[in-house]
């Protein structure tokens, strides 16, 4: 079995942290550190912002722009649900249909998630293996 | 070791350290930050990597168009301290992240070299050692320089070489245009950005 592709890497690591959230409901903003300090979403997600910077960076080295735009394009609404989240800009609200549930801040998280991990793991299967040769030499 | 862009954008107060929703930048810093994107975007541009140069513009533009709407000395909406925000961390990551691929300052080659870096070009013969020394090179930081005795450390123990054949590989990979002295001859050397293409098109 071919070794998972950078992307592959990134919207698995994405995964993990919706795991994470979905497992705590929104107490892993609650807690963290030695002493419970209360960490942002920002904080949790922003090794995960300089990954995708080197993916779009390796992809355009490549002649991908429009590769690396997705990219940017699928982590754009995760980015600014990520940003309210940190400065109490969301509110639950009820879902389009009236069996749906209140969706908290956290759950929209976590849709945000879904939608960039959905768009990514799309494009990952539009980008040649090849295209990523050399990717982690450096 | 980062490019002076990137130190530039390091200079801005990270959201949240600002007074009245406006980033600390005084004119003279709003200046080297001009210049140094400047010269980060042509140069990147010379290099061949045109829709890199025009993403980070396209951040960077993005970046200024924020803080010109955030300047008025009003609160700012949050959809307006958002894009500031982000469109700032988004181009500091972009910039750290070419730092890293294409080293801290990409400059441009000398034109005959340029000429000579053909997309469709063979790639060249080299010995079993070469390509060793290379790939050993390749995988440190492209801003670190190394020494001969350094090469030699980290490469596979199965297959030594002695730091003197190291020296003289990598004085032949300089003569190559496949590594450079950035510093003189006695501080060490790193593989240029042809170097690293060239090893791409090796196949194992």
């Amino acid at each position: 079995m071919p070794d998972p592709s950078p992307l592959t890497r990134f919207f698995l690591q994405l995964a993990e942290r919706r795991k994470l959230l979905q497992s705590q409901d929104g107490r892993a903003f609650a807690t963290g550190g030695e002493d419970n300090e209360l960490i942002s979403a920002e904080a949790l997600f922003d090794d995960l912002r300089a990954g995708a910077a080197d993916l779009q960076v390796w992809l355009e080295m490549q002649g991908r722009s429009e590769d690396a735009s997705e990219i940017d394009d699928a982590t754009a609404s995760l980015r600014e649900t990520i940003w309210k989240f940190d400065h109490d800009e969301l509110q639950p609200y009820l879902g389009p249909d009236e069996r749906d549930d209140v969706l908290s801040e956290t759950d929209q998280l976590i849709e945000a998630l879904d939608e960039a991990i959905g768009r990514l793991e799309d494009l990952d299967g539009e980008i040649p293996d090849d295209v990523w040769r050399g990717y982690d030499d450096a | 070791m980062r490019s002076s862009f990137a130190e530039s954008l390091r200079a801005i107060p990270a959201p949240g350290a600002r007074r009245d929703g406006r980033p600390m930048i005084d004119g003279e810093r709003w200046d080297r930050l001009l210049a140094a994107e400047a010269e980060m975007v042509v140069n990147l541009e010379i290099m061949g990597y045109s829709g890199l140069a025009q993403r980070i513009d396209r951040k960077f533009s993005r970046f200024c168009q924020a803080v010109t709407q955030n300047s008025g000395g009003e609160s700012s909406g949050a959809a307006a301290a958002f894009e500031q925000d982000d469109s700032l961390t988004e181009l500091k990551h972009l910039v750290e992240a070419t730092g890293r691929r294409l080293g801290a300052d990409p400059e441009p080659k000398e034109a005959s070299q340029r000429e000579v870096e053909d997309e469709d070009e063979l790639p060249p013969a080299l010995t079993a050692n070469q390509i060793i020394v290379m790939r050993t090179m390749a995988r440190f930081d492209p801003s670190q320089l190394l020494s001969a005795a350094r090469i030699e450390e980290a490469i596979d123990p199965s297959r030594r070489i002695s730091v003197r054949t190291i020296g003289d590989v990598v004085r032949r990979l300089h003569e190559l245009g496949y590594a450079e002295r950035p510093e003189g001859d006695r501080r060490g050397a790193r593989l240029t950005t042809r170097g690293r293409r060239i090893l791409r098109k090796i196949a194992d």
